[in-house]
């Protein structure tokens, strides 16, 4: 909600309200600072556009650990699909970092299978194939492997 | 590229006598099966003597003719295998020019390990 200068809003509910139900939740805005001001309706429809449209930069990642939001890269391993193990298939290297995100090493994954990830809601952070799927959205069939190297993407 | 099952391969195969027969061994949820069958079909009319068949595959139904790996490919004469590309090679033009090398009557194998 835009609220100009020398303007009053109309009523409006925030707060959670007090014991009495109604009591402390409703109030007016008075703009007599001298300047227009954007005051956030109490709602998440705003509270998205607020974010969405606030003039900073933003990075924007798959998941978050250790204070960094992570963007990262996939290389998936040649072959790529082996029955039994993988190992005789070669590593591939992945992509450099998205725009904005820093590269923070690269780490090899061996024998595995991204798909076997597909619903796990966990940190998919320092597991290789956990974080391939959040890369790339597939693997291989069940009952073969692959290789997967990531590139950690961080801000 | 046409679809044969795996259990109805060999009576296939039979059928096609000395005709060349490239078979695409595949699986669902392939990823890299999908891209290889798409890069297959894109040149499969510059092979026009031979037929380009996809065979999906599973753990339990994997042949023993094929390479340990998906997607592959191996080639027919006769119902024997003369040709095999284990696996999908980064550069794409390494399965083409195996291809044309088995129509050239040369050699018959690459590896994408």
């Amino acid at each position: 909600m835009r609220l100009n200068n020398g303007a009053t809003s109309a009523a409006l509910s925030h707060g959670p309200g007090g014991q009495f139900g109604e009591e402390n939740k409703w109030l007016k805005y008075i703009n007599t600072t001298g300047s227009d001001h954007f005051i956030p309706d109490n709602s998440t429809a705003e509270k998205n556009s607020s974010f969405a449209s606030a003039p900073v930069t933003k990075r924007k990642g798959d998941y978050s650990n250790g204070g960094y939001v992570y963007n990262n890269t996939a290389g998936f391993g040649t072959g790529p699909c082996w029955y039994g193990n993988s190992n005789s298939a070669g590593y591939t290297t992945p992509g450099g970092c998205p725009a904005g995100f820093s590269d923070a090493g690269i780490l090899n994954g061996n024998n595995g299978n991204n798909n076997s990830y597909n619903t796990n809601g966990a940190s998919p952070h320092g597991n290789a194939f956990h974080m391939g799927f959040y890369v790339l959205k597939y693997g291989c069939p069940a009952g073969t492997t692959h290789k997967i190297t990531i590139r950690y993407c961080r801000v | 590229m046409i679809t044969k099952t795996i259990e109805n391969l060999e009576t296939y195969l039979t059928e096609r006598g000395s005709s060349k027969t490239l078979i695409l061994l595949s699986a669902e949820d392939c990823h890299a099966c999908a891209q290889f069958k798409a890069h297959l079909e894109s040149v499969e009319s510059t092979f026009s003597n031979i037929v380009f068949a996809e065979v999906l595959v599973t753990l339990e139904t994997k042949p023993l003719f094929g390479p340990p790996v998906l997607p592959s490919i191996v080639g027919f004469e006769d119902s024997q295998r003369v040709l095999e590309g284990a696996g999908m090679p980064e550069d794409l033009t390494v399965a083409n020019n195996l291809i044309q090398s088995w129509v050239n009557g040369e050699g018959f194998q690459y590896s994408a390990g």
